[in-house]
């Protein structure tokens, strides 16, 4: 059976895909174990989450190969390379989560036209929503190309803790122009930032903070919208 | 067709390809042309003849004639006997003399 695939794009860089992409990747590996029929048979190569990195700098590749986090493996491609890649993560892993660059580029287009879960994160700004608008109307254009359903979600990124007017303010503004979104926000937190040092997901760092919760909520959703059972 | 959620169709990544590229030519930045390809001169290398000092001079005579270096004149008479000299190995780079005063 064809794995799940999960794309994490946007046109524009700096919002938040890579580090969404490795919570996300590490948290859906941790539900994925606890499913009876994926327990660990011991094999060094447990590959339950296969992230490709098909962004150039290769930052979630190198986090995964520094934090060797349980049950996610990282290979890297590009536009060329991108379609192979898939085509071999999908005979070894249960899902497959694609982490791009921020830009309009020939991997996000493939990428898209292969996902079945397009999450986009942007941050609270007007350039954000023009960007996620752009973003979103190449899902949809893929979709029609490829006569396929693919599930199309802004993330807001880099949220304050504290809830600031600036925020329900660009909520507004996606909602808007038609931007389907998440409840589920990625925050701004100091355990994402050191999770780019140590490569540890903050579940496994600190299981009872605000991390760990957010990462939590987030997982939650984006099971519920790969139809999986909820985690419990 | 209607869509369907959550499944894959049997695309090929061949077919996944030529039904995405009506998209790609659309939003992609169109790739820039390659730069034109720079004219090449030959590896050069230094060789001594020992030739009669009248012959020498006449070179050089007939370089300062044509307003041309001794090595193009050498050049241009190599390549009427039939030597293989390019077209690119008559390119000079060197800088022009300062004008005095």
């Amino acid at each position: 059976m064809q794995p799940p695939i999960l794309a994490l794009a946007s046109t524009k860089g700096g919002v938040g895909k890579t580090t969404l992409a490795f919570c996300l990747a590490t948290e859906l590996a941790r539900r994925l174990s606890d499913m009876s029929d994926n327990r660990n048979d011991g094999s060094p190569d447990n590959r339950l989450v296969e992230c490709i990195d098909a962004d150039p700098n290769q930052t979630l590749y190198q986090a995964i190969r520094r934090g060797k986090p349980p049950g996610v493996r990282a290979e890297v491609a590009n536009g060329e390379t991108l379609l192979t890649a898939v085509t071999e993560a999908s005979r070894r892993a249960k899902l497959i989560v694609i982490d791009l660059e921020g830009s309009a580029n020939q991997a996000m287009l493939y990428a898209c036209g292969k996902a079945n879960l397009v999450l986009i994160p942007a941050q609270a700004s007007l350039f954000d929503v023009v960007e996620a608008m752009k973003t979103y109307g190449v899902v949809e254009q893929a979709a029609d190309l490829t006569q396929r359903e693919i599930v199309a979600r802004v993330v807001l990124s880099r949220t304050p803790v504290l809830k600031q007017r600036v925020v329900e303010h660009s909520r507004k503004q996606f909602a808007e122009r038609g931007l389907p979104m998440m409840s589920a926000e990625l925050m701004e937190r100091t355990a994402f930032r050191l999770m780019t040092y140590t490569g540890t997901p903050p579940w496994e760092d600190d299981p009872e903070g605000g991390a760990a919760a957010n990462v939590n909520a987030l997982g939650d959703e984006v099971a519920s919208l790969l139809g999986w059972p909820a985690n419990g | 067709m209607a869509k369907r959620p959550f499944d894959i169709p049997s695309l090929t990544d061949e077919d996944l390809r030529q039904r995405l590229q009506p998209l790609a030519d659309k939003v992609l930045p169109n790739k820039p042309a390659p730069p034109p390809s720079t004219p090449k001169k030959s590896r050069r290398k230094g060789m001594e003849f020992m030739l009669p000092e009248a012959v020498c001079l006449e070179i050089k005579m007939r370089a300062a004639r044509k307003e041309i270096s001794a090595t193009t004149l050498m050049l241009q008479i190599l390549r009427d006997a039939g030597f293989p000299v390019e077209s690119n190995d008559f390119i000079d780079l060197r800088k022009l003399p300062r004008k005095s005063g």
